[in-house]
């Protein structure tokens, strides 16, 4: 046998040990990217021959309201998801962190428990206490009032929308929270007390010391949260029945994708509509490294 | 009365303020297994029932003439626990391999292609995956929600940083002097040294895979392979005034993940830290 | 055990040169230390012979065979390293008997093997434990026992005691000592530490910018360096190096004085520039010989030695290991003196000039 250097082999061993990654890798993901490529520009049912129509499907979907609609309310979503979820998950971090007297362990774990619970399961749940006959919250709100109330909250156009964010915003506040936590816990005591004993009060510590050093955990956060946000598809679906409520009130471009395409099998306008949705994803990911590099230089 | 410190009273009254937040956060699960041993006369009462009856067989046996309740959860099973174990495998030997070897030619650029595979939006293949599994004949199985799952370049990111910062170079080099060969060394010193890694990533992937819906919802045709989330928004479509009833399906559908939670909850939250600090 | 030679051994790491063509020979038995400043090339020699690097150019051979191209384990060497590189998830006796179980040993011979290496180093009762539960220089013993277990041909050392504390270091550098008679296996030791190379070698190769400087025991590299860097690298406190012009009459002197060479002037080009060097240790403010005066700067006296820091007008620093007992104090003038004959001259280049 040929001498082999260890060079070779040492190589070997890398390209064996990354292989069943990358082969299951190319096999089911990549594959069907370059794939819907080619669709976006076809139309096609998946029975009769495709027919390549250009940018056919990319101007049929700009041009349809429901799609408009869509990019709205997925807009609406994403931003008020990822502000309040961050924003309530952020205060929580630090109260837990610096002011709670007991039960810190507690605290952790609790508002990491809806996260357990699946969207699809906590959209049923939600279904559940809004429905308009004797939902928890009508009967609530009928104590309240002093009469019986059936409110069709999930019919309603102004509602709907709201409720999906709180589903939102109750599954993922805790996870959130968690990433703070650990960035505050990164941030060197000393500050806080050098802080205290030059009497800087509690906003003046909270906006001046803990939110620029927990900025690189926010801006994961966020960039975590925008990439949820703008596939989201269980949480509107499920509430809505699959129906994307009153007058497409809650439709996502997640759902106005997934029903031109198993819906309505027109396979090349979904490809067309996920590709705009990874356009959206690609713009918010080139910002987030611009902030990212900012920071990085505002650092050193 | 004494004044108490007001820094302390800050403190009781944020603590006190969290609580009840807590309470609010946990309300819903709490009435699901509240409603799911009560009558459905109960449950629409006010106020509503706020400790357990004495229902919950009725209900269960109501769940049982529809469906078998057990059945989504050991289709939830089949698929999230191979497809965690082999995840947490690929992805600690691909990790192994970017952590290890870090000089072989095109590291650094199949690195940053596991890296950019973070940000493939899942969206992005679901339509064509869908047509090619089923030229595959694998639609309506179990097998497309498994073997593509095993490449998560989140995965192999995260153990890349985990293996890197926790196993040291020399190790390598000793394990070598004594005989032992890439995969060997990967099995008999890694994977024992990395166990805690392994376990944070393996939680946060059962949890995931038992959330998941969209992509059950496109393959799985047939009821009775039905995932808990799938098979719970049809029961609750179908049922929905049964409150109790689709109250009892869904504990059963959460009680597996609070198990494992309970179990593993360090881990769980060790995970989450870690895949934030990259 | 066995003898090892490298011949015109070279390394490039990615276009640059760290080991620029080295030829040695460590014999049976030797106990071989390589010195040398900080990135010199030590560790990646070391881990060549090991097969741990890959031989860019020329051969190493191992009892006459090339072994370039062997995986390291058929080398049948074994390493001890720097930070021990224990498996924290074994227990000693597992991390001992790794190495047998992964070529094959039988359960009950490698059991046997780890029960006499553990009493060797004292480990017995320590089998059980983890790495995690053992001092600094328990962890130690650990690698060593690791390392003799598989009885290998020879045994590679890279830096092993620079983790311990002062105290400690003494005590293992004593222990490796007794087990290089026991075993009287051939043994090499990377260090950056001259005590360490100086207590330890039969013979100590002295490295500089992935080259040989010297090869040679201990005395001889202290007594009769080849060169500047190798007579300023062994011996501690340093040599001093003093700058002089050969004169028809003796060396000329930064200050103006004039003292005797240490070889003879015939050797010597008059009017050109030469280095004198002279151990601290061999100057003295009694005895007869060359004289140096100089100003006290400061002294530190360390009881059985009075370390003077002197400064010769002209401003070369002159170090003296006093040992006459005489009180010294800051800002006196002294008078020093040394034997011609212990003195070294050195060439512009850094050549020793031998008489
Ligand atoms: N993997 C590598 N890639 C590139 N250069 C390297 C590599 N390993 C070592 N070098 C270079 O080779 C030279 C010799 O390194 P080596 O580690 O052998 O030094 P050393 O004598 O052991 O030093 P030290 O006393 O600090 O351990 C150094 O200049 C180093 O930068
Ligand atoms: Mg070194």
């Amino acid at each position: 046998m040929a001498p082999v250097t260890k060079r070779k082999r040492t190589d070997r061993s890398f390209y064996l040990s990354i292989a069943p990654f990358f082969a299951i890798f190319i096999a089911f993901s990549l594959f069907p990217v370059v794939f819907s490529v080619y669709l976006g520009f076809n139309d096609w049912d998946g029975f009769s021959p495709p027919r390549f129509v250009g940018l056919d499907n990319y101007a049929e979907a700009v041009g349809d309201p429901v799609f408009r609609k869509a990019i709205g309310n997925t807009i609406w979503l994403w931003i008020v998801t990822t502000g309040s979820t961050v924003a309530l998950a952020l205060v929580l971090a630090v109260l837990v962190d610096e002011y709670v007297l007991f039960g810190r362990n507690y605290f952790r774990m609790v508002f990491l428990l809806p996260l357990l619970v699946a969207p699809a399961i906590a959209a049923i749940l939600m279904r559940v206490f809004f429905t308009s006959n004797g939902g928890l919250v009508n009967l609530l709100a009928g104590s309240v009032a002093g009469e019986p109330v059936y409110f069709d909250w999930l019919n309603s156009q102004f509602w709907v929308k709201p409720l999906v964010a709180l589903l939102v915003i109750w599954r993922w506040t805790g996870w959130h929270m968690i990433i703070f936590l650990a960035g505050l816990q990164s941030i060197p005591r000393d500050l806080y007390e050098a802080a205290r004993v030059d009497g800087v009060g509690r906003w003046s510590i909270f906006s001046r010391i803990t939110v620029p050093l927990l900025l690189p955990a926010l801006a994961f956060s966020v960039m975590t949260s925008t990439l949820g946000g703008l596939q989201m598809f269980d949480e509107p679906f499920v509430l809505t029945a699959g129906t994307g409520g009153t007058n497409n009130s809650a439709t996502t471009l997640g759902m106005y994708l997934y029903a031109t395409a198993f819906t309505n099998f027109d396979f090349g306008l979904g490809a067309a509509v996920s590709w705009y949705i990874f356009m959206a994803i690609v713009a918010v990911s080139v910002l987030y490294r611009l902030i990212q590099k900012r920071l990085d230089m505002g650092a050193s | 009365m004494r004044r108490s410190n007001p820094e302390k009273r800050f403190k009781l009254i944020v603590t006190i303020a969290l609580l009840c937040l807590s309470v609010i956060f946990i309300m819903p699960l709490y009435w699901t297994a509240v409603f799911s041993t009560r009558t459905l006369g109960d449950v629409f009462n006010f106020p509503p029932p706020l400790w357990f009856g004495t229902n919950f067989d009725e209900n269960y046996a109501r769940v049982a003439e529809v469906f078998p309740p057990w059945r989504p959860v050991m289709n939830s099973l089949i698929v999230a626990v191979p497809k965690t174990v082999g995840l947490v495998l690929v992805s600690a030997l691909a990790g192994y391999g970017f952590a290890r070897y870090t000089r072989a030619p095109g590291h650094r650029f199949l690195l940053l292609m596991a890296f950019a595979t973070l940000f493939f939006p899942p969206t992005l293949a679901l339509i064509p995956f869908f047509l090619q599994m089923s030229w595959m004949g694998w639609l309506n199985t179990f097998w497309p929600l498994i073997i593509p799952a095993l490449a998560s370049g989140f995965g192999v990111i995260w153990m890349y940083t985990y293996i890197g910062s926790t196993v040291p170079r020399e190790l390598y080099e000793a394990a070598e002097m004594d005989g032992s060969r890439g995969l060997a060394t990967f099995f008999f010193v890694v994977l024992p040294i990395i166990r805690p890694g392994l376990a944070a990533l393996g939680v946060w992937t059962l949890i995931q895979t038992w959330s998941e819906f969209q992509l059950p919802l496109v393959i799985l045709g047939d009821g009775s392979k039905f995932t808990v989330p799938l098979a719970l928004t049809s029961l609750s479509r179908n049922y929905f005034s049964d409150t109790p009833a689709v109250m009892v399906a869904t504990l059963l559908g959460l009680i597996p993940v609070f198990i494992l939670f309970a179990l593993l909850s360090r881990q769980f939250v060790a995970g989450l830290t870690a895949g934030a600090v990259k | 055990m066995a003898r090892i030679e490298l011949e015109s051994v070279t390394k490039t790491f990615g276009g640059t040169q760290v080991i620029h063509g080295l030829d040695l020979a460590i014999e049976e038995g030797e106990f071989c230390v390589f010195v040398g400043p900080s990135g010199c090339g030590k560790s990646t020699l070391l881990r060549m012979i090991a097969g741990l690097e890959d031989i860019s150019g020329g051969e190493i051979r191992i009892d006459g065979d090339r072994v370039n191209e062997d995986p390291a384990v058929e080398r049948q060497l074994a390493m001890v390293f720097q930070s021990y590189a224990l498996y924290p998830h074994m227990s000693v006796e597992q991390n001992m008997s790794f190495a047998l179980r992964r070529t094959g040993t039988p359960k009950a011979e490698a059991r046997e093997k780890v029960r006499r290496a553990a009493e060797t180093l004292q480990l017995t009762e320590y089998l059980d434990r983890k790495p995690g539960q053992l001092s600094g220089g328990q962890r130690q013993r650990v690698a060593i026992g690791r390392a003799i277990v598989r009885e290998p041909r020879a045994f590679l050392f890279d830096e092993p005691l620079s983790n311990l504390d002062a105290e400690l270091r003494v005590q293992m550098r004593f222990e490796i000592a007794k087990l290089h008679q026991q075993l009287s296996a051939t043994m090499i030791y990377v260090t950056h530490d001259q005590v360490e190379a100086m207590t330890l070698a039969d013979k100590i190769v002295v490295l500089r910018k992935g080259r040989i400087e010297q090869v040679g025991p201990p005395a001889r590299l202290y007594g009769d360096p080849d060169n500047l860097f190798v007579a300023g690298f062994i011996g501690s406190p340093q040599m001093n190096f003093v700058a002089v012009t050969a004169e028809a009459d003796g060396l000329r002197l930064p200050d103006g004085s004039l003292v005797a060479s240490p070889v003879p002037l015939d050797r010597l080009a008059s009017g050109r520039r030469y280095t004198l060097g002279i151990r601290p240790e061999h100057l003295s403010t009694e005895g007869a010989g060359e004289r140096l005066s100089l100003e006290v700067d400061v002294s530190e006296n360390l009881g059985a030695a009075n370390i003077i820091y002197g400064l010769m007008s002209g401003g070369t620093r002159v170090l003296v290991e006093d040992r006459s007992g005489r009180p010294i104090s800051s800002g006196e003038r002294i008078e020093v003196r040394y034997e011609r004959t212990r003195s070294f001259l050195f060439d512009a280049e850094g050549a020793r000039i031998r008489g």
